[in-house]
């Protein structure tokens, strides 16, 4: 090792970081060469002023200052928000219990919608266009085919013009006819 | 059992229960501790004083935000350090801003008086105004780690939670931070000379 690698081992050596065989180095490299044994004593020096004289101590009057501050700013904290974020249910604040339990409810309600059966409604919910409309049945095991050769069935109010609509209806009202006379339509 | 019986860890417990007399404890305890910290930090007494206020009020109104699972001294320096980082952030833009060729800190160092020689008791103030000339140009992520180290006497440890960067990494930039202070002291030492021959 030369003495720009025996530079890297000073701060270590300061520090009582070197190893065994390394500290044996160390010394043996500072008994032959002046250079880096004056760098070391220097850096011990140095680090030893900086512990002793660079301390530095407040004012006296400090404390009273502080103190006056945190009155200051206690009193520009609203009232409710020092309620809101103060601790008191088993180390928890009002605002993190409250938000918590929010939290607890939506996993609930996502859970529970997760786990139903397929909740589809049987009858269409009325739009506005359709409010006078009588409902389409719809039913969710029935065969696609029958639903496709009745236009009962697969017309809906959504995707109908309001005359196709009308005509709909005369066409239920007439099989409703047939069917209280005892007739097929 | 006295306040200063207990350790940082209970007091700041006892301050979260409500004992507005632990804060006081804490108080005296980091006060002057912190302040030097910031003041060899940003070269500035009156700015230092502004930002270890700042940082004890910061613990009075955020106590809740305390965790036992880090040392409080490592908090309390984590916020010091990091109102110091914005502070000298903020100055740094102002400078630039305002085209000054002075840097941060600069005008309260002098230079050494021609009729430079020391004597033994004024060795260590020199001494104490060399260091602080060579600190305040050291560059700032250094300068951090070898006060928190060589003035304060924390771990590598802790100063590399207060810092968050790894150990390896602290060590190498304190033992790199130490080797470019005594560069420069020994610049300022050797013009000090030349100039009282």
């Amino acid at each position: 090792m030369n003495c720009s690698q025996y530079r890297f081992k000073i701060s270590p050596y300061l520090d009582q970081e070197l190893t065994f065989t390394e500290l044996k180095m160390f010394r043996e490299h500072l008994e032959g060469c002046p250079n880096c044994a004056e760098l070391t004593l220097q850096m011990e020096r140095t680090q030893v002023a900086m512990r002793d004289e660079l301390q530095a101590s407040l004012a006296p009057d400090f404390v009273p200052r502080l103190e006056a501050r945190i009155r200051a700013e206690i009193n520009r904290t609203p009232s409710w928000w020092r309620q809101m974020t103060a601790p008191r249910l088993v180390g928890f604040s009002p605002i993190s219990l409250s938000g918590a339990a929010a939290a607890a409810l939506a996993i609930v309600v996502i859970g529970v919608s997760l786990f139903l059966p397929d909740s589809a409604p049987l009858v269409d919910p009325p739009t506005s266009s359709t409010q006078n409309n009588p409902p389409v049945m719809m039913t969710r095991n029935s065969n696609p085919a029958s639903q496709a050769a009745n236009p009962l069935l697969t017309t809906t109010p959504q995707d109908s013009t309001p005359g196709q609509r009308d005509s709909v209806r005369r066409d239920f009202s007439r099989q409703m006819k047939y069917v209280n006379q005892g007739r097929r339509p | 059992m006295t306040p200063h019986q207990f350790t940082d860890e209970e007091l700041i417990a006892q301050f979260q229960a409500g004992n507005e007399n632990a804060y006081l404890e804490i108080v005296a305890r980091f006060k002057d501790r912190l302040f030097t910290f910031v003041y060899r930090f940003v070269g500035d007494r009156d700015l230092a004083e502004d930002l270890v206020q700042d940082t004890l009020v910061k613990v009075y109104t955020h106590r809740h935000a305390y965790r036992e699972i880090a040392r409080f001294s490592t908090w309390i320096y984590t916020i010091a350090g990091n109102l110091a980082r914005t502070e000298l952030r903020k100055r740094k833009r102002r400078a630039t801003f305002s085209m000054s060729t002075l840097g941060f800190g600069e005008k309260e160092y002098e230079l050494p008086s021609e009729d430079y020689a020391p004597t033994k008791a004024l060795e260590g103030e020199q001494t104490e105004k060399d260091i602080r000339m060579a600190l305040a140009r050291l560059p700032l992520h250094f300068r951090t780690v070898i006060i928190l180290r060589d003035v304060q006497e924390l771990s590598y440890e802790e100063i590399s939670k207060i810092m968050k960067i790894p150990l390896g990494t602290v060590k190498s930039r304190v033992n790199r931070a130490r080797l470019r202070l005594q560069e420069m002291l020994a610049n300022v030492r050797t013009k000090g000379e030349e100039r009282s021959e």
